[in-house]
Formats: structure tokens, sequence, C-alpha cells
């Protein structure tokens, strides 16, 4: 079981067709890449007779796969659980189906009553799947200064995590810069992207893989992160560069090597703690007077 | 020499506006956005050509070639409600434009919208507007044009949400497809890490409705400031909602404009 979870491809299939426990699982996106292909993604996945809900707060448009539609406009966060409650699985069912709700964002519920909303409609045979757009700014009155953001308290409470990022050739600085100016480049919104899939285990330990999904062809391609190589220090590096000569021989490394830094005997705690007092001669040591020597 | 003009076109079935997207009940949404230097007048003005009379004649010299993708059968209405412009400025230019009248109706929501209002609730105030376009509004496919509706936010004290969950969302069940049409002028400001909380809902308006439209139009001025042929740029890009039509597609393109007192011309980029 373990080798399977280790599998990213495995994990990543798994979480796409809902084998893995999950109640909350988040996909945030940026105006550079929709999450909405993602969605599609889970829905390529999962089995057929699996009833899902669709909560909508950003269009009036039914999907074809929804069972249930559920128009979250104009609707308190007591509304909508009332209107939802009727399509989730009862308390009193024996064995109830699993449920997948799907949200199309959560950015219009304020960060002040999102908890309390989840944990209302979740349940072991619920799924929450929605979305939060990370390039939707927020106002934070004073009062919530010091409360988390919605982000950050989604962050916290999803099992899974999917991040969008797009698949461009343009530097991420740039594409930031220019969609803070609503500058919005070609190619972006694609069908092809990357998702960094963060899973959190029951043990607490979280993984964190990166794929290239193509949700034309429904190929997902596992991304290994290149990592800078740390290069050792070699005699070639310094040829040219200077007239002086800045290498170091083999007898020099090996003396540089065996020098012990000071830190190092600090950690070593030999003594105890103890302070070590000695008495020099020009200290002056009144027996008589109790405040003087503190030993 | 001459430089080559370019036909508009947006959808991959080489339309401006696709017949595609009158043919089923469901409701789109498309974001024009523009900036004070370049203001999108003339690009709504095209729009509604394309709607009434089988394309945007009046670009480049009133020999533009563009292919509407609407029939003259398809019976399409066009209904448009502005809070910055007042009727007559759009019933002039569309008689200029020769765009017949019976296929068109401009609201007046932008006259005296403070002053027959004031000391409403906010909620009246909206129900009001979006009684004015269930009005004009049949059936049949419609267009509905919505110019700046993020003033309300401004005069009535709305929060973006409150705008998008209160007017934009029902006026998106009112019609085919819904054209917003928003200023960005909000989005340029030195220090984007103090932004003021009116600057903040605008910003939280216009990308609300990047996230919910399936077409981003974009009326920008050039990068590098002027020049004497040349008064700005129209980027087509994909918005972060997904079109559900399989035959059709949004065609990511950049165009030069010239806008002139009578004529707009668009070019290669």
């Amino acid at each position: 079981m373990a080798s399977t979870n280790n599998n990213p491809k495995v994990l990543l299939k798994r979480t796409f067709s809902l084998k893995e426990q999950s109640s909350l699982i988040l996909c945030t996106d940026t105006m550079a890449q929709s999450s909405r292909f993602v969605v599609e993604e889970f829905l390529d996945n999962i089995p057929d007779e699996m009833p899902i809900v669709f909560v909508s707060f950003e269009t009036p448009n039914r999907p074809k796969y929804a069972r249930q539609f559920i128009d979250a406009s104009g609707k308190t966060t007591q509304q909508l659980v009332a209107a939802l409650q009727p399509y989730l699985p009862q308390p009193q069912e024996q064995a109830p189906k699993m449920h997948l709700v799907i949200f199309d964002t959560f950015n219009y519920i304020g960060s002040e009553s999102l908890t309390q909303f989840i944990s209302t409609i979740a349940s072991p045979f619920v799924t929450i799947l929605a979305t939060y757009h990370q390039s939707i700014p927020a106002w934070r009155p004073a009062e919530l200064q010091n409360y988390p953001t919605a982000i950050q308290l989604l962050q916290f409470i999803a099992n899974t995590v999917i991040e969008v990022t797009p698949k461009t050739s343009i530097d991420e600085d740039d594409l930031d810069a220019d969609l803070s100016r609503f500058v919005i480049p070609k190619n972006l919104n694609n069908p092809t992207y990357y998702i960094t899939l963060t899973n959190k285990r029951k043990s607490g330990r979280a993984i964190k893989n990166k794929f290239l999904i193509n949700s034309k062809t429904h190929d997902y391609e596992y991304v290994i992160e290149k990592q800078e190589p740390v290069t050792d220090e070699s005699p070639e590096m310094f040829e040219g560069l200077t007239t002086f000569n800045l290498n170091t021989s083999e007898k020099q490394k090996l003396a540089k090597d065996q020098v012990e830094l000071p830190y190092l005997e600090a950690q070593s705690f030999n003594s105890g703690g103890a302070i070590v007092y000695e008495f020099e001669k020009d200290d002056d040591y009144d027996e008589e007077d109790p405040y003087e020597d503190p030993f | 020499m001459s430089v080559q003009k370019q036909e508009l076109q947006i959808f991959s079935d080489h339309s401006v506006l696709s017949r595609h997207l009158f043919t089923d009940s469901s409701s789109n949404l498309v974001l024009v956005t523009d900036t004070v230097a370049t203001n999108a007048s003339w690009f709504v003005n095209a729009l509604v050509e394309t709607v009434t009379l089988g394309g945007p004649v009046s670009l480049n010299g009133n020999n533009s070639g563009s292919n509407s993708g609407l029939s003259s059968s398809d019976p399409v209405k066009v209904v448009v409600g502005s809070f910055l412009n007042h009727q007559s400025y759009f019933t002039t230019a569309f008689d200029r434009l020769k765009v017949p009248r019976n296929r068109y109706n401009v609201l007046q929501i932008a006259e005296d919208l403070v002053v027959k209002n004031v000391g409403k609730p906010v909620d009246v105030v909206i129900e009001w507007v979006l009684k004015q376009f269930e009005e004009s509004l049949s059936n049949s496919p419609s267009v509905v044009i919505l110019e700046k509706p993020e003033i309300l936010m401004a005069l009535f004290k709305l929060n973006s949400d409150e705008l998008h969950l209160k007017l934009i969302n029902p006026l998106l069940k009112l019609c085919s497809l819904l054209i917003v049409v928003n200023s960005v002028e909000s989005f340029d400001n030195d220090f984007p890490e103090h932004l003021g909380k009116d600057t903040v809902e605008f910003v939280r308006f216009t990308t609300s409705c990047f996230h919910k439209s399936f077409l981003v139009l974009s009326v920008r001025p050039l990068d590098t400031g002027k020049a004497k042929d040349v008064t700005g740029t129209l980027a087509i890009t994909r918005g972060g909602a997904l079109l559900d039509i399989p035959a059709l597609h949004v065609v990511e393109n950049q165009y030069l404009f010239h806008d002139l007192k009578e004529n707009t011309t668009l070019f290669y980029r």
C-alpha cells in the first residue's frame, strides 16, 4: 500500500477518482490559469453514478454532469446550507453513497464564516471540491487584520490542495507584473498546464508533487523539479579570473577541513552547564558579605 | 505605402460573434476593458453592428469583410444599459452607423441616477435597474451590453461581491450574452501594497468578471506611449471560464487600432 502511494502518478489518479479519503479538495488558481480544466479531470475520473451537487456563484448555466444545481447568488451562508442539506447524505441513512459537492468559487464567502460553513456541510460521505481564485484581492477590515485570510484558512483545512499554474514561456515575475496591470498575454488558460498536488497524510506528513496535465488527451506527466546542482570547488573555477593564485592544493584543503571551528566546541556540553569561577589574585573576596559572591 | 488592414475575427468559425452562442439556453459573459485614454465605445459600436447589421461594417472605413457569424434571420436583440453615458450618446452613434432603431434598445439608466434614487436602499436601486432590463428583453436570444457597472459601487456604497451577486448574476440569467464594459484604470497604481478599500473593490470587481468570462477583450493604449497613426491595442484573450460549446473556441489575437472621429481601422500587430 505504502509503495503504491509513493508513486506520484498513482496518487494523482487516486485523487482525481476520489479514492484518496479527502473531505476538502482545494484548487487554487489565478488569472493566468483557471482551475476549470482540473475540475473536468475529476469528472473524467470519478464513477458515473456518484451524485454531484454543483453550487454556483459565477454561472447560471447548469453543467451537464450536475445532478443538482444550486444558484448561490443572493443567498446567505445559512440559506446556502439549508439549500444544500436535502441533497447531502442524511444521518439516518445506512451506508450512504459518496457525494461530490463542487463549488465554482469560495471567494464570495467571507473568511470569518468560511470554516463554519465548510464544517457544516462536510461529512465522511461528502467530498467538497472547491476553487479559490488567488488573484482576486480582498479588503481586510481593521477588526479582521489579525485573523487569517480565507486562502490561509482553506489551505490549512484542506486535505488536498491543487495549485494550478500555467505552462508558459513568460518569466514568472514578468507575468505577475503584466497581470497586476490587467495586461493579459496570449496562450494563458490553456488545456495544458501544471498542477502542484499537496496531499496531507493522516500522520501529518504532506507530500508535494508537480505534474504537467493535458486536459485534451488526459495525459498526466510527473515533473521532477530541477535542483540546482551543488558544485564543489574545483581548480578550474578560478582559472583565468585573476593574476593571483586562488587555487588551493590538496594539502591546503585537508588542513582547511581539519580546522575546528569555535562553535563546534560550544555545542559539546561536557561541562554540564556549570559556571567555572577561578579566583584571581586581584579579586576582592569578603567571606562575610552574602551578596558579594554569588557562587 | 499602404498598411495592411485586418478584419476583426474573434471565434474559430471566423466570426465576430458566433451564432453558436445563441443556439441553446446557456448564458455567457464577455468582459471588455478600456482605459481613459482608449475608450472602448468604437468597439461596442462594432459589436452592436455585428448583431444588428450582420458585421462590424464601420470598421476599416466601411469596407470590413468580417464575418459576423449571425445571419440576418437570427433575430438577436441588443439592449444597452450604461451607468456612464446617457441614452442619446448611444442613439446618436447608432443612427450615424445606420443601425435600425427596432433592432436595439438603449435604457435610460445614467440619467439622474443619483437624484432619482437618493436615500433609497441599494437593493431598491438594483431592482429598478434589473426591471428596466427585464421589460426590454423578450424570450428570444439577446445581447446585453452593460457599461461601467462599477460606478454603482462608488455611488451607493456597494462592494464588489454584492454587485456581482445582486446585479451581474441576475442579469446574466436574463440574456444569452452579457458584455460587461469595465475600466481598468484602478489597476494602474504605484503602490499596490497600500491600496485603499475602494481601489481593492474596483480591482476585485474586474478580476471577478475575468474569472466569469470566457472571452476578454482589452482595449489599451500603447505601452510605448503615443503614436501618430496608432491609438492603441485590442487584445483578444480567453478568460477564466470555459465555453461549453465544443465546436467553438476563442482565437487569441492582438490588433493595433487607429481611432479617428468617424472611423476606426484595425491593423496587424
